[in-house]
């Protein structure tokens, strides 16, 4: 289905970015009744949503504005948008966090404790009972916690189906428009220039994710998301061999780092295609897309030691994407003061898939003038202007 | 092996690669030749394994000589020390240059881990070289058709393989189909092991060929050919019916007969002219398509052939762009054996005055006539055989586009019309088709072809390279990874 | 090689013979089996498609090694062939079928 670009000239809403967070925007932009266009520069997905692994996690968050928002967006996904769950592949699989040593064991108790104090499910499993959840995982390990809220999706279809239910809702989608500058009255953005020519509405999101700061340059202002790069190794087709994600106490403490060096914790989970996804690597290396052996061989490496099964299987493809973060490890959702009429919802991170939901649902409830679910203010625009001056 | 560089690296054993390897060596480079068959020959020059029958009789065999004296050039520089040869070797990995310049290491694994002791012998699982010749070699390109999923169908090129390597005939009763005149030899080898050949199916028409003979007149070896077959033909009375499809396959487990039927010029089935045959094995060939995975990773130049296959872009003395990078063979467009050849001496002279070694002008521009000749007559076969244009509407919304994933050609209907995905690389993220096993190389020039033609618009190179786009050139093992985890420093 | 005897593999506890040269995919296709797997999602069976190495449909188990391409492995005697699809090696349920079929052997 291709739109004739001459659709959704004129809008209520742009929405520029057609990845998870900007077709969560669309959609809740829409179902609210406002006229919205989609712009991208690239396909569908053409950023990290199409290269990550579908999480929506509770287990790697403390408390603070970020776990207020996970758990928001949780809820989202399981009323909201529960009638497509099917559609792309949400499975509520849950989420095995496991220890190697006694005292990551310790670490990892003390964490669920915390956790539960902020209203995470969370179990704790003893190093003999880990076999009832993963029936080949390591022997070797000595403590586990389960986290039932753990969920994936298939991202490309999350942005697919939503972005269509937004059509259906009279949105126009218009992709390879790549947004080259803002048209303003005064301070404010009241369109945007394409090469395919002018787009007008009177509120604009950036949804551009690790590329949403070149978009706050073409508005004049400064939005710091920069890339970290990760790396999954994608395995053959296998029968339900691994079934909830699982992973390394480790993991937690590289999420909330900041450190600009390579870091890998492994990630191991299957999919509904059989493939099992074998994460993650964080790494500040711009937006190099060379292989990086070290990182696979690693990866390959501590997905054995977790699940010695995997030995003989094939690894057959790998994939990277750049996480879009902040310096602070939390997204810009909002309005931004600066440019009336400009929202951000990007900076997402690790967890933009998750958040996704939750941050199209706030964002469309700004944009309408309505009291919005969650308090926005940890996640302003302009705080890092503070930093700045 | 690790603390060694070689000065050429040469990826694949066939007559582009043979050609290359030998030519390097004769003028002083060391190389190490690298091929996943267990002897040299590719698929061309595929033969039963010698260590087992000894020598045996090439009737099948075009060039054997060529073939014969360039394995002996390779003996004698194995010999020599001049080439160290990796077979069985699959390479899985170029890892990115360093720095300014063109070394690289190459990371191998065994083809296959079972079988022969002789076979699956641990090969090194590395190599370094400064410069790297890819002549990786095609295979047959495949266009879906209902049924085609079913045991006893199978490439063309299989059915050959199966006679040439493993001197077995496939089935009974045998039809052949597609496009091309690699269909000829298929049919013939088919009938002369003895087993009945009901029909070649030709799309296009034969008479498409008139206006190439001069073309093809300045290849003599290609006219002898066809003429032979053509006796042959008539020996075992082959019916070849042109602007003829295969337009489904039927069978409960395995193939039990075909309908055909006869299409317009532009591969529109016309109604009435359907047969059916009783058959238990079915050979499918759309022409070649090259492996484009390597020159892909190494971030080679691609464009889209005149026979609408992605292939490498290299100038006129094999180079690829990418400092060190050369390529030769059917990665550069679909020419036959005899273009391999001389492009893969190409490239070996141009890496040597490359690196500094005196080579013969006179030598380059005597391969550069040769291969112009045979790129003339490419075309022409290309343009001849060209792949029908409307061929999506053969396919039924059942009929299965990706084998490993299991993808129906509704499936890619409804990511389309539902889900607005409006390029190659949108319905394989949104559907899977290529997600598999294979990695697209059975289904990629189709899914580029359907994509476009959902879309209402001729192929692009990109439709094509996202579905030549392997980030692993084999699968390998997670265990071979990890191996690598305790040698590799950041 | 001279034996008649000696050209049998072993292909699910049945005695399957093969010519010198033969790959394991030629000598099943040669004992009239065409099929020996069956797909993830459908369960349609499969066989030799592409007989070069490219297109993954002929896998199936030999010596124990999972995922071997039928038709790029060479015939050798003696060698044991599962067909079936089996994907993993080492797991309690394999282990399982693995004990009844040889019994005599231990896992590495």
């Amino acid at each position: 289905m291709t739109t004739a670009v001459e659709s959704g000239r004129t809008a209520d809403v742009i929405v520029i970015g057609a990845g998870a967070v900007g077709a969560a925007t669309a959609y809740f932009a829409a179902r609210a009744g406002l006229r919205v266009t989609v712009l991208d520069s690239g396909p569908l997905a053409g950023g990290t949503s199409s290269a990550c692994e579908g999480n929506i996690l509770v287990s790697d968050k403390e408390a603070g504005p970020e776990l207020d928002l996970s758990l928001y967006s949780q809820k989202i996904w399981r009323e909201d948008l529960a009638e497509f769950a099917d559609l792309f592949e949400f499975e509520s699989k849950g989420g095995l966090v496991v220890a190697a040593s006694e005292r990551s064991a310790q670490s990892l108790h003390d964490l669920t404790e915390r956790q539960r104090a902020s209203g995470i499910q969370v179990t704790n499993v003893p190093a003999n009972s880990l076999t009832d959840y993963e029936p080949h995982i390591s022997k070797k390990l000595t403590a586990g916690a389960f986290y039932p809220e753990d969920a994936q999706v298939q991202p490309m279809l999350v942005v697919a189906h939503l972005l269509r239910l937004a059509r259906e809702l009279g949105a126009f989608v218009h992709t390879r428009t790549p947004v080259t500058g803002f048209i303003r009255k005064g301070a404010a953005a009241i369109g945007v220039q394409t090469p395919q020519g002018d787009f007008h509405a009177p509120s604009i999101v950036n949804a551009a994710g690790t590329w949403a700061g070149n978009i706050a340059d073409l508005a004049g202002i400064h939005v710091p998301v920069l890339p970290r790069r990760g790396f999954v190794l994608v395995t053959e087709p296998l029968p339900v061999t691994i079934h909830h994600k699982v992973y390394a106490a480790e993991y937690v403490d590289n999420v909330l780092s900041s450190d600009a060096g390579l870091q890998t914790s492994p990630v191991v989970e299957g999919t509904d295609s059989g493939t099992v996804l074998i994460g993650s690597s964080r790494e500040r290396v711009g937006f190099d897309r060379t292989v990086s052996l070290p990182v696979l061989a690693a990866l390959a490496a501590k997905a054995i030691d977790l699940f010695p099964v995997l030995e003989d299987i094939k690894a057959i493809r790998h994939y990277h994407g750049f996480r879009p973060y902040c310096p602070d490890h939390l997204p810009v959702i909002g309005p931004d003061p600066r440019v009336p009429g400009l929202w951000h919802a990007a900076g997402h991170e690790g967890a933009g898939i998750g958040l996704s939901a939750g941050t199209g649902k706030l964002i469309a409830q700004s944009i309408i003038g309505i009291s919005t679910d969650l308090p926005l203010g940890s996640f302003a625009p302009e705080r890092f202007e503070q930093v700045l001056t | 092996m690790t603390d060694r560089v070689f000065d050429i690296g040469v990826i694949g054993a066939g007559p582009a690669g043979l050609a290359a390897a030998t030519a390097a060596a004769s003028v002083g480079l060391s190389v190490v030749l690298i091929d996943a068959g267990s002897q040299p020959g590719g698929q061309y020059w595929r033969h039963p394994d010698e260590q087992q029958v000894g020598e045996t009789d090439h009737a099948g065999h075009h060039d054997w000589t060529t073939f014969t004296t360039m394995r002996s050039a390779l003996h004698t520089a194995m010999e020599a020390g001049h080439i160290t040869y990796l077979p069985d070797t699959q390479l899985w990995l170029i890892d990115p240059v360093k720095e300014a310049t063109a070394r690289r290491t190459l990371r191998l694994t065994n083809s296959y881990t079972a079988g022969p002791e002789q076979h699956i012998a641990r090969r090194p699982t590395e190599v370094t070289v400064d410069q790297l010749i890819l002549c990786p070699g095609g295979y047959d390109r495949q266009l879906p058709v209902p049924g085609w999923d079913l045991p006893g169908v199978m490439a063309a090129g299989g059915v050959q393989a199966l006679l040439k390597g493993s001197r077995t005939v496939a089935g009974r009763r045998a039809i052949i189909a597609g496009t091309g005149p690699f269909l000829l030899p298929v049919a013939v080898g088919l009938a002369e092991a003895g087993a009945e050949v009901v029909s070649i199916c030709e799309a296009g028409a034969i008479r498409n060929w008139l206006p190439h003979v001069a073309a093809a007149a300045q290849v003599p070896s290609k006219g002898l050919e066809g003429a032979q077959y053509a006796a042959l033909m008539a020996k075992h009375r082959i019916p070849y019916r042109s602007r003829t499809i295969i337009r489904a396959i039927h069978g409960e487990t395995s193939v039990e007969a075909v309908t055909t039927c006869k299409v317009d010029s532009s591969g529109t089935p016309i109604a009435g002219t359907e047969r059916r045959y009783e058959v238990d094995v079915v050979g499918l060939g759309w022409g070649f398509t090259p492996s484009l995975e390597l020159p892909v990773m190494v971030g080679a130049q691609t464009r889209r052939d005149v026979d609408g296959s992605l292939v490498a872009v290299v100038d006129d003395q094999q180079r690829s762009g990418i400092p060190g990078v050369y390529i030769a063979g059917e990665a550069t467009g679909v020419g036959g054996a005899s273009m391999a050849v001389a492009e893969g001496k190409l490239a070996a002279l141009t890496a040597a005055a490359d690196s500094g070694r005196p080579i013969s002008p006179r030598d380059v521009s005597r391969l550069q006539h040769k291969i112009k000749r045979f790129r003339g007559f490419a075309v022409a076969m290309h343009t001849a055989h060209p792949v029908p244009e409307a061929w999506t509407g053969w396919l039924e919304p059942e009929t299965v586009v990706c084998r490993c994933e299991e993808v129906n050609y509704g499936d890619l209907c409804t990511a389309h019309e539902e889900l607005q995905a409006d390029d190659a690389r949108t319905l394989k993220l949104v559907a899977r088709p290529g997600m598999g096993w294979c990695q697209g190389r059975v289904c990629g020039y189709a899914i580029a072809g359907i994509a476009a033609s959902l879309c209402g618009r001729e192929p692009s190179e990109e439709d094509l390279r996202s579905q030549g786009k392997r980030t692993l050139a084999s699968p390998v093992a997670l265990s071979d990874l990890a191996a690598l985890n305790n040698e590799i420093h950041l | 090689m001279n034996n008649n005897d000696e050209r049998l593999m072993d292909c699910d506890g049945a005695p399957l013979p093969y010519e010198p040269g033969q790959s394991i995919g030629a000598a099943l296709m040669n004992a009239g089996i065409t099929s020996w797997r069956t797909t993830r999602k459908d369960g349609k069976p499969r066989g030799l498609f592409c007989g070069i190495g490219v297109c993954y449909d002929c896998l199936l188990t030999v010596d124990g090694q999972v995922n071997q391409r039928a038709c790029v492995v060479p015939a050798t005697s003696g060698a044991k062939i599962e067909t079936g699809g089996r994907v993993l090696k080492d797991t309690a349920i394999q282990k399982e079928t693995d004990k009844a079929a040889r019994p005599e052997e231990s896992h590495d």
